[in-house]
């Protein structure tokens, strides 16, 4: 309770805190040998769902306080989460400020020492978010670095760590004869004898003698390895209480699980304080991280991209073993071809000077200014001897954002009062955010020598082709907090923020942003103290309620648009690029981009009841958290009718409602002061989320793949609901009036007994996707419950630490097994030139009767030459729904802390030692046992496990100080 | 002490810093790109805003080679198609189309529609000084205001009644209502939607001044006669809707009259100018022309040939265009076609030299005669493939032969059927055919005319229209008066045009049928 705790420009004693916030201290973190803390968080804070996309090092995740807000008309199903603002060291950056310069797969915060931090904390109520006014909607997570201290000598510490990510478990792929021969027999099986001597057998089956078609390419083989990780970080700290300073230097090298994959990283951080007299301190804060990022074959030329998806290692993609491939391809394929270029770097780079002067012993005024300076860089070459047209591919991408921020503001602490009765604490001042992008790429395709890599003269001028793109934004806030306490047990206070953004037009560009909040602290009432201080410590119940902002992360959407050098040729012209009229270059409106001067922030209210408790010498405390969190105003694309001209345009129409509970509770199992600690620790939060409006009078959404429904959860599945697999045609119902029974629309095959049966919706005896392919209020891809479990195990020196976090409620499409799949009963060969994994845990319909005793999946046959597809693989049934249920180890790791006491430590000249071995992702169980990873999944619930997958990590590593 | 000042100052340019200057900070003015508020500041500006929507009309035009779904297909003269999505329309008179959505969609014709009004209202506000006369400001109004009207008089000749948008759509909030709803905008009767587009064809005349031949922008851009002959359209579409109101009709001939006496354009004497005559016409900028849609590989304003149901060309082009002769997409010249049989069976016709000159191979092989109005190219010198070839034919909208017979048909409604014949034979004698000497009632003149219109301007998409104007169907064997009561002759409403803007009813005939 005498926690610190920073709510933003301020820092207040956790006892004082009226708001819900989660803390999260360095120590419950720095055995963890990560490379990025994201992953970490919810492990340690309550109400906040971590979104894993990928196991690649470095790779980008996303974090959503109270449920996720983001809908949209056309969602980035990677991208498509309502992240929070993250402020590091008083710098404060929201991914919208990265999203117009953000392409690499890099998540924001790889680019942070997890050694360098020393404290977390996530606000999570509105109250609590208030005071960053428009841009804390989302939530807040603070972090502070890790800063000089006064000593008597510098103290030195180094620590080191490497790990080992052993090959991952594969989906099982059959390579070779055993393709050929499951293949085979699934003709045998499905097929008529006819069919079978019809000569339409795919020839890569049964031309086994060509060498084009009896290879066994083992593509698994090929991408896969054993990865190493290393970890250096330097650090000294020291000097006295007038200066003080903290410098680290860390190094990571990680190793991916996939060929050609990996992360270089160097962190640099500088930290230096100085009193001026006895009213001036000064701190200069600089930060500075290159990340070099391997992607193997995963990255493009330009733009951003997900990871998973451009690998070419998805399982249920790869081309079938059967086939011939040059070396250089597969060189290609698994990152390792020589005469490739493929660079991914970032740079990043932070100075900030935080001045504070006290005018009166109560008041002092505070500076901060900012200068942020990220830039991504992406070389690239691709040689000849792999590309099709025998050309070579040149390409270099630039994306650089500057930030400046100037931050002015008073703060206020005074005790009034005989007993120092009346504390009053405030805060007034203003920031200024101003944000500045500048792109720029250029590609070159030709027939040049692979001999160079980059674009230079050897391309014709019609051969290189590139844009640049400069672009700004700003911000300015007025913000104020005051709050209140009397007789240290009643609390009140309130925050109010006038912000303006360049991104609005003017009538709409202010808005404000007031919070309230109060607080009691009810055991230290002198009426309940004597009755209850045997069991309870303390007790304090705690409310707010507020309005905080988002805005969009583009630029300039409210101007409508011009586009020029428009011709209005529809036709195929060759390398003529039609962009007059009459000689005249055109100029056209932007039909994309509608004028819309009413575009303004989307907002959310929140109210937040909660109360902390600590009970029996503080060894069980329980923090509890209820809350309403409704977001209106937020963006959606209406679609214009044709009389416009205009296509679509955001507009700020929908709403989402989330409201749900927290708790976290800590249970230290033995005394304090034993030498056998155990603190148990359990976070538990249930989220319920719903759509709440929509445009066109609340009309239903019916995307390509998903939808909206007001009253429902955000991005539901647009699917046939799977009825039964049929056994025998009679099964059928027969339509009273023309005594047909149900059959599917014409261009499918016609029904056959080992066939999916979908839900004929509207009752027309027949099944198309006009009627019954709808949106399925069943199920949803949001997890309703998520939680975190810890231990924390101490006796004496020795230490065990092993943290967890779940997530239950989400439904989730196995898109994996769905892409497997789907080649089968599509026409074509598809199947036959596509990769088979060993499916024989799964069952399938054989035979009349199967159906009935509930097999897996309808029968697998590849679709023969005389009958039509049924397509009942397809992607958009609800077979592929699956519980989203998991529960994960994050990490476990034991080690040992030799301190001043031991005696050889002197020897060694260490004032503190720690050895330690730790595992990352030691075990990770989940409910469907037909997904490969349950936790990792995108925003419409489709898992992601056909990429890269969260590989466990064995690491070893020493921590010392001298 | 000293040092605490200093700091005090750092402090005090520190606040001013934090808070000066941060409302202008909040207008920030994009580089990158081009908007409303900014763009409308020079003649230069205005010029490409109204080369952008002639690129609109264009593009609508052109998409899918609509033009000639719209007005040719539909027409049934001369050309019958082996492509199979035409079939559709020659089979069964079904304009329902594979593929071919866009056909039934009128957001491209909107988009050129409300550019033209967009530009006409800045171009009005923004100051004479910022032009080089006040003639250039006004030729750059009327020719959007031709722009507007040319577009909404297409529409009406598609589907009839359509909305009218008399506002210039820039901003969201013109479409969707505080509540979130979309501003709805329902059909108008056909007659309204012509008195529209008539309005703007008059502004236009007010403002353009005629051009002559060999100026730089002669026919492809709008001049004084461009906008009459948009008039003069007008004016008899509407008298064929609305039972010859003799009002458009005189319309209709004064307004043809003041293009052939003023507009500096003279026929083309396929006689004595002969292949010269007739490519110079297709070409474009000719001296016949009065409006035609630029193509030109020159003012890299062109694109490639192609064999492809996509484009104009591939639909009615054939060997040795092509390298080998096309069996699917090519038309032929089937005899039982209208018009064909006329050409084969009329002793008039005997000599008619447009047979040769439109065609290649017209009387010789049938089969694989195909129209050349959409053959001249130039070869890309990108490519050394001989079959390379960017395309040079203009897509011809109006020209002078189209007001002669505009205008016979216009005294033919009067029953005037001496000054009617008199332009029928002005027509009728560059083509080497011998004066007309058939009936002088209404009936057999207005046949007359529709069969000279018909090989006139075969492959110009006029046709379709013509029947539906001149109320005439001989050759079309799917048209019935069941049909034609339900207005089956416009076109179908893309349900999901209807489906965004709910107001829009379907056409009588269409309902049920997609």
């Amino acid at each position: 309770m005498d926690d610190v705790v920073l709510i933003g420009y301020q820092k207040v004693f956790k006892r004082d805190v009226t708001s819900a916030v989660s803390s999260i201290k360095s120590d419950d973190i720095e055995g963890i040998p990560v490379l990025d803390v994201s992953g970490l968080i919810a492990t340690q804070a309550t109400g906040i769902q971590s979104v894993n996309m990928t196991g690649a090092p470095a790779g980008r995740g996303a974090l959503i306080i109270r449920g996720n807000t983001s809908i949209g008309g056309d969602i980035d199903a990677d991208l498509a989460y309502s992240s929070p603002l993250y402020v590091i060291d008083g710098v404060q950056t929201s991914l919208e400020d990265l999203a117009g310069y953000g392409v690499s797969n890099v998540d924001f915060l790889a680019s942070l020492n997890p050694n360098d931090i020393a404290s977390i904390d996530v606000l999570k109520d509105a109250s609590a978010a208030a005071i960053y006014g428009s841009r804390g909607a989302n939530g807040v997570i603070i972090i502070e670095t890790k800063k000089g201290v006064a000593l008597d000598k510098p103290e030195f510490s180094f620590s080191t760590s490497l790990g080992l990510q052993p090959k991952p478990n594969l989906v099982p792929m059959l390579v070779g004869g055993a393709e050929r021969q499951a293949k085979m027999g699934m003709i045998q099986r499905w097929w008529h004898t006819d069919e079978l001597q019809s000569g339409q057998t795919p020839m890569v089956l049964t031309d086994s003698i060509n060498p084009a078609f009896n290879n066994n390419v083992d593509y698994q083989g090929l991408f896969y390895k054993t990865g190493i990780d290393q970890q250096y970080d330097f650090s000294v700290r020291g000097g006295s209480e007038k200066t003080n300073y903290r410098v680290s230097l860390g190094y990571d090298n990680q190793e991916g699980v996939i060929k050609g994959t990996g992360v270089d990283r160097v962190t640099f951080s500088s930290n230096l304080n100085f009193k001026a007299g006895e009213k001036f301190r000064n701190q200069l804060i600089t930060r500075f991280t290159h990340t070099d990022l391997q992607t193997g074959q995963g990255n493009p030329y330009q733009g951003s991209f997900n990871l998973n998806s451009s690998l070419p290692v998805d399982p249920a993609g790869l081309q079938s073993s059967l086939f011939y491939i040059t070396d250089e391809r597969k060189q290609s394929l698994s990152g390792e071809l020589e005469g490739k270029l493929n660079e991914d770097r970032t740079v990043n780079f932070t100075i900030s000077n935080f001045a504070t002067f006290d005018l009166l012993p109560s008041l002092s005024l505070n500076s901060q200014l900012s200068f942020v300076y990220d830039s991504n860089k992406k070389n690239f070459y691709e040689p000849s001897t792999i590309r099709t047209e025998g050309d070579g591919f040149a390409s270099y991408a630039l994306y650089n954002r500057k930030n400046l921020t100037a931050e002015t503001y008073l703060s206020l602490f005074k005790n009034i009062g005989a007993n120092n009765d009346h504390e009053v604490t405030g805060v007034l001042g203003n920031r200024v955010d101003y944000n500045k992008y500048e792109d720029m790429a250029m590609t070159a395709f030709g027939f040049g020598s692979d001999a160079i890599q980059t674009i230079n003269n050897r391309y014709t001028q019609d051969q290189i082709s590139g844009y640049t793109d400069i672009s700004a934004n700003a911000l300015v806030s007025y913000f104020g907090r005051v709050s209140y306490k009397y007789k240290n047990r009643y609390m009140v206070g309130g925050n109010f923020s006038i912000d303006g953004s360049s991104r609005f037009g003017k009538d709409v560009r202010w808005a404000k942003f007031p919070s309230l909040n109060a607080g009691w602290v009810i055991s230290d009432e002198p009426f309940l103290k004597p009755h209850i201080s045997s069991f309870i410590d303390y007790l304090k119940i705690r409310g707010s309620w507020g309005i905080n902002g988002k805005q969009f992360p583009e630029n300039y959407l409210r101007f409508g648009k011009y586009n020029l050098g428009y011709g209005g040729n529809p036709y195929w012209a060759n390398q003529m690029n039609v962009s007059s009229y009459g000689g005249v270059t055109g100029v056209i409106p932007n039909y994309d981009q509608i004028g819309n001067a009413s575009l303004s922030w989307e907002e959310t209210e929140q109210w937040n009841v909660g109360f902390d408790l600590d009970m029996f010498n503080r060894r069980v405390s329980l923090a509890f958290d209820a809350y309403n969190k409704s977001t209106d105003k937020l963006f959606f694309d209406v679609a214009f009718p044709a009389y416009s001209g205009y296509n679509s345009a955001p507009t700020n129409v929908a709403g989402v409602l989330n409201y749900g509970w927290e708790s976290m509770l800590r249970y230290h199992v033995f005394p304090r002061e034993n030498d056998l600690r155990m603190e148990l620790s359990v976070g538990f939060a249930q989220n319920k989320n719903y759509v709440s409006k929509l445009p066109n009078g609340n009309q239903d959404y019916i995307g390509g793949d998903y939808g909206y429904v007001v009253g429902r959860p955000l991005n539901l599945y647009k699917m046939f609901i799977n009825d039964y697999i049929i056994d025998d045609l009679d099964q059928l119902p027969v339509n009273p009036f023309t005594g047909e029974p149900l059959q599917g629309k014409s261009a499918w095959a016609s029904i056959r007994p080992g066939f999916p049966i979908w839900q004929d919706l509207n009752g027309d005896y027949l099944l198309n996707e006009e009627h019954d392919l709808k949106l399925t209020t069943d199920y949803s891809p949001i997890p309703d419950i998520t939680g975190s479990f810890n231990i924390n195990l101490q006796y004496k020196k020795w230490y065990f630490q092993a943290y967890s976090q779940f997530s239950f409620g989400a439904d989730i499409k196995n898109t994996v097994l769905n892409s497997y799949m789907d080649s089968y009963d599509r026409g074509g060969d598809d199947w036959a030139r596509r990769g088979l994994a060993d499916l024989s845990e799964y069952t399938f319909w054989q035979q009349p009767g199967d159906g009935a005793a509930g097999v897996d999946f309808p029968a697998m046959y590849p679709q023969s030459p005389t009958l039509g597809a049924f397509y009942g693989f397809r992607g958009n049934q609800t077979l592929w729904i699956e519980s989203g249920d998991y529960w994960k180890v994050n990490n476990a790791s034991i080690g040992y802390t030799f301190d001043q006491n031991d005696n050889f430590m002197k020897n060694i000249g260490l004032s503190r030692l720690r050895i330690y071995g730790a595992m990352l992702n030691p075990y990770q169980w989940q409910r469907s046992k037909k997904v490969v990873d349950a936790s990792m999944v995108d925003a419409k619930g489709h898992t992601y496990g056909n990429g890269y997958p969260q590989a466990r990590t064995i690491t070893i590593g020493i921590d010392t100080k001298f | 002490m000293k040092q605490i000042k200093s700091f005090k100052i750092y402090i005090v340019v520190l606040c001013l810093l934090g808070s000066a200057s941060c409302s202008d900070l909040l207008d920030q003015e994009p580089i990158s790109i081009t908007h409303p508020d900014v763009f409308w500041d020079s003649q230069a500006n205005a010029e490409q805003a109204v080369a952008g929507a002639y690129s609109l009309f264009k593009e609508a035009i052109m998409t899918q080679s609509n033009f000639l779904y719209w007005g040719e297909w539909t027409g049934m003269t001369f050309m019958n198609s082996r492509n199979w999505i035409v079939n559709y329309i020659e089979g069964s008179g079904n304009y329902v189309l594979a593929y071919r959505d866009a056909s039934m969609n009128w957001k491209n014709f909107y988009r050129a529609a409300n550019w033209a009004y967009t530009i006409e209202q800045y171009i009005e506000d923004m100051p004479v000084d910022m032009f080089d006369s006040q003639t250039e400001k006004d030729r750059l109004l009327g020719e959007a205001a031709f722009i507007r009207s040319l577009t909404y008089f297409y529409m009406a000749r598609i589907w009839g009644d359509v909305p009218i948008v008399e506002q210039s759509i820039e901003s969201s909030d013109q479409l969707i209502s505080e509540d979130g709803y979309i501003v709805e905008n329902a059909r108008v009767d056909e007659l309204q939607v012509l008195d529209y587009a008539l309005e703007a064809a008059n502004k236009s005349i007010g403002l353009l001044q005629y051009s002559t031949p060999g100026a730089s922008n002669w026919a492809i851009t709008a001049n004084k006669a461009s906008a009459e002959a948009l008039k003069a359209h007008i004016s008899l579409w509407y008298a064929g809707r609305d039972n010859d109101n003799p009002e458009m009709i005189q319309q209709a001939i004064d307004a043809t009259t003041s293009v052939i006496n003023n507009s500096g354009a003279s026929l083309i004497d396929y006689v004595n100018e002969g292949k010269e005559g007739f490519d110079e016409m297709c070409i474009g900028q000719s001296k016949t022309g009065l409006f035609e849609i630029n193509i030109s590989a020159d003012m890299n304003e062109s694109f490639r040939l192609l064999q492809y149901d996509d484009n104009h060309t591939g639909l009615t082009l054939n060997y040795p265009v092509w390298q080998s002769v096309n069996t699917g997409i090519s038309p032929y010249m089937d005899p039982d076609f209208y018009g064909n049989e006329m050409m084969a069976t009329d002793a008039d016709r005997a000599n008619d030299v447009r047979k040769d000159l439109f065609f290649y191979e017209y009387g010789t092989n049938a089969d694989y005669s195909y129209l050349q109005k959409y053959s001249h190219s130039t070869q890309d010198e990108a490519s050394e493939d001989a079959y390379a070839q960017f395309s040079e034919s203009n897509i011809l909208i109006f020209r002078l032969a189209d007001m002669y017979l505009l205008r016979a048909e216009a005294n033919a409604r009067k029953e005037l059927s001496g000054p009617a014949i008199s332009d029928l034979n002005e027509i009728r004698s560059k083509a080497n055919v011998p004066d007309y000497t058939g009936g002088t009632d209404r009936e057999s003149l207005m046949k007359a005319i529709f069969d000279e219109r018909a090989i006139e301007f075969v492959g110009e998409a006029q046709s379709g229209y013509d029947r539906i104007r001149m109320d005439y169907y001989d050759g079309v064997p799917w048209v019935n008066q069941a049909r034609n009561a339900k207005k089956g002759y416009f076109w179908p409403v893309l349900p999901s045009v209807i489906s965004r803007n709910p107001s829009i009813l379907q056409t009588e005939y269409w309902r049920g049928k997609l």
